[in-house]
């Protein structure tokens, strides 16, 4: 099952440093206990960035108040729940 | 100290609002990194040693890291998981295999990542990586990089540029900072800021400061004296009010209902702007026309007593809508996204016109980005034909800016944005500004083209206002009123200081203060000749 969500960046300095690195390191946590797991980010422009590399999500550029796609395959939805929550969290939803 | 360098003033970009004085503790660079080279060792034994080293730099990265707060702590946490980022491992590898050393490839791994995003004009997001790359680099070499940061006695730091390695280390003892590179929105401006460290950074001169020398740091003033006899600092300038009222009306900027709460808890005198977009961002589908009014309702209902003057929907600030056709390259994008949506702004107008009866509220609309008159009456046709809101347009290319005196009955009133008029006045790259000064709005060009605008309303009998940060600056609230502008927006946490400085002078000297502004060679001259004047006549 493919699960998608939508998450406005509110951060005022967009997807930088600071939230991908924290992205980056959840997502590789999450691979961990869960080798099936793909998080996927998507700019506005159809962009896609593997979750689990910092530097792939900033080259997004993301900027404050654009919105992108996750989209999490090999997940329940309570495990792809919890992940998009605490990124909403790091990018200041 | 020699007698002959005494009160020599350097210039640069000011940081806090707050002067230090101390001697000059310059910083000396550390070791130089050797040049790129390839390789005498075997692919498997230069990855070996890559990774070592990478997970290394790791380690001092999150050890220092345990001992800053705040934004460095940011910084240091976010470089210590990306230097680990297999994307880099991955493009180094291949640079490897190519002969390369270790220290070399991760060096072209990371300019290869950075060069077409500095491209794409975001090349204040990679400024650390460079750093990121000499502290691997250094590592492989077996160089220190690390620089003397003085913890004892009192200091002026003068230093090309400050690392997190280097704020990291930040005392008591450095009660300012002068660096030779960086900008407005570098680590060291970020970092002094939040510190409170008065700071003065991208003074080039720097470099002719010696050890001994006594600086004064005075960002109010934007520059450093080096050994200060007759000059002092520059003051903030404090506003006393003398009059009962503005000499302009001061509103508030919404885009939220959080920032309408905000308003709400000010003296603003309604909203200015009320930015219509965030309802939009996130959806998926066009939101139906219960759910926009609703939202506009319970915005209308928290906003400030007075007038709200609504932007129908906006293209203009690279958020292209799910549901929507914008053409952002096009330089009359406004008009074209009304023609290209026309049913979808008639839905927004009509949800507008049925939240403002159920809350008779004083409601105006205006559109964005408009080029010309033919635009704008396109547009107060759309208006009239299903409302009874009085109509208007946003002054935010100079096409439109010249042409305001053509707008007489065609709209009830303008509003000048700012941000983007400097920008097409300027030619400057929405994306890589490649002279930030040219943003400020102390440019004596931008100030008289608003002086224009302000004058042909007025012949024309339209109401003119500016909203855009200009406005939130309250002593540049002072020039606006003297260059005939009606009205100002600002944020909602600056409306309280720039109605106290618009209480503080009656319009004579508003519009001498204009006069000189308008007549200045520079923004730093305009903006020190206006503050100045303003102290002559009252403010302290």
């Amino acid at each position: 099952m493919t699960y998608i969500a939508t998450v406005t960046v509110a951060d005022q300095l967009g997807l930088h440093a600071r939230p991908a690195a924290q992205i980056a390191k959840l997502i590789k946590s999450a691979i961990e206990s869960n080798a099936n797991l793909v998080v996927t980010l998507s700019n506005q422009a159809g962009r896609q960035a593997q979750g689990k590399s910092a530097l792939l999500l900033m080259a997004l550029g993301v900027k404050s108040g654009d919105s992108v796609e996750v989209q999490i395959d090999g997940a329940s939805d309570e495990e792809a729940d919890a992940l998009v929550a605490e990124m909403r969290s790091f990018l200041n939803e | 100290m020699s007698d002959e360098r005494n009160d020599v003033v350097l210039n640069g970009i000011g940081v806090g609002l707050n002067a230090g004085t101390a001697k000059a503790f310059v910083v000396a660079s550390g070791q130089s990194l050797p040049p790129y080279r390839m390789s005498d060792l075997s692919p498997q034994e230069e990855r070996a040693r890559l990774r070592d080293a990478t997970l290394g730099v790791q380690a001092s990265l999150a050890q220092l890291a345990g001992g800053a707060s705040g934004p460095t702590f940011d910084v240091l946490d976010a470089l210590a998981e990306i230097v680990v980022d297999d994307v880099l491992f991955d493009s180094a590898s291949e640079f490897i295999d190519q002969g390369w050393s270790a220290a070399s490839a991760f060096g072209k791994a990371v300019s290869n990542f950075i060069e077409p995003l500095v491209e794409e004009g975001a090349a204040e997001r990679f400024a650390d990586f460079e750093w990121l790359s000499s502290l691997v680099q250094a590592d492989l070499a077996g160089v220190s990089l690390q620089r003397e940061i003085p913890t004892e006695g009192i200091w002026v730091l003068v230093i090309d540029d400050l690392t997190p390695a280097d704020t990291a280390r930040f005392t008591d003892a450095i009660v300012g900072v002068v660096t030779m590179r960086g900008g407005p929105t570098s680590h060291a401006s970020i970092i002094c800021a939040a510190r409170g460290i008065p700071a003065v950074v991208a003074c080039a001169e720097a470099a002719t400061i010696t050890a001994g020398d006594t600086l004064l740091v005075d960002p109010v003033g934007s520059r450093v004296v080096v050994n200060p006899v007759e000059l002092q600092a520059s003051q903030t300038l404090a506003f006393e009010a003398h009059l009962s009222d503005p000499l302009i009306a001061v509103r508030a900027n919404v885009g939220s209902l959080q920032d309408a709460k905000a308003a709400s808890l000010t003296t603003a005198a309604g909203v200015g702007l009320l930015r219509t977009e965030l309802l939009f961002l996130d959806a998926q589908t066009e939101p139906t026309l219960e759910a926009q009014v609703a939202h506009y309702r319970e915005v209308f209902g928290l906003c400030p007593a007075g007038p709200i003057v609504v932007r129908t929907l906006d293209v203009a600030s690279d958020k292209p809508l799910k549901f929507a056709v914008s053409s952002l390259e096009e330089k009359d994008r406004g008009y074209r996204f009304l023609v290209d949506n026309l049913a979808l702004i008639e839905r927004q107008l009509d949800a507008l016109s049925e939240a403002q009866r159920m809350t008779g509220r004083e409601v105006r609309v205006m559109a964005p980005m408009l080029g010309s008159p033919s635009q704008v009456r396109y547009f107060a046709e759309l208006v009239r034909a299903r409302t009874s809101f009085r109509v208007g347009a946003m002054i935010e290319l100079t096409s439109l800016a010249n042409q305001v005196d053509e707008l007489a009955g065609v709209v009830d009133f303008v509003s000048v944005g700012t941000n983007d008029l400097s920008q097409d006045l300027f030619e400057i790259d929405r994306n890589s500004p490649a002279k930030p000064e040219l943003l400020d709005h102390w440019q004596p060009r931008l100030i008289e083209l608003i002086g224009r605008v302000a004058k042909a309303a007025q012949s024309a009998e339209i109401e003119c206002s500016v909203c855009g940060s200009a406005a939130s600056d309250p002593t540049f609230a002072v020039v606006l009123a003297g260059l005939g502008v009606g009205s100002v927006s600002c944020t909602p946490a600056a409306v309280s200081n720039v109605r106290e400085s618009l209480m503080a002078f009656d319009l004579a000297t508003a519009t001498e203060a204009a006069e000189i502004a308008v007549h200045s060679e520079s923004n730093l001259a305009a903006k020190q000749a206006v503050q100045a004047f303003l102290t002559q006549n009252g403010a302290k």
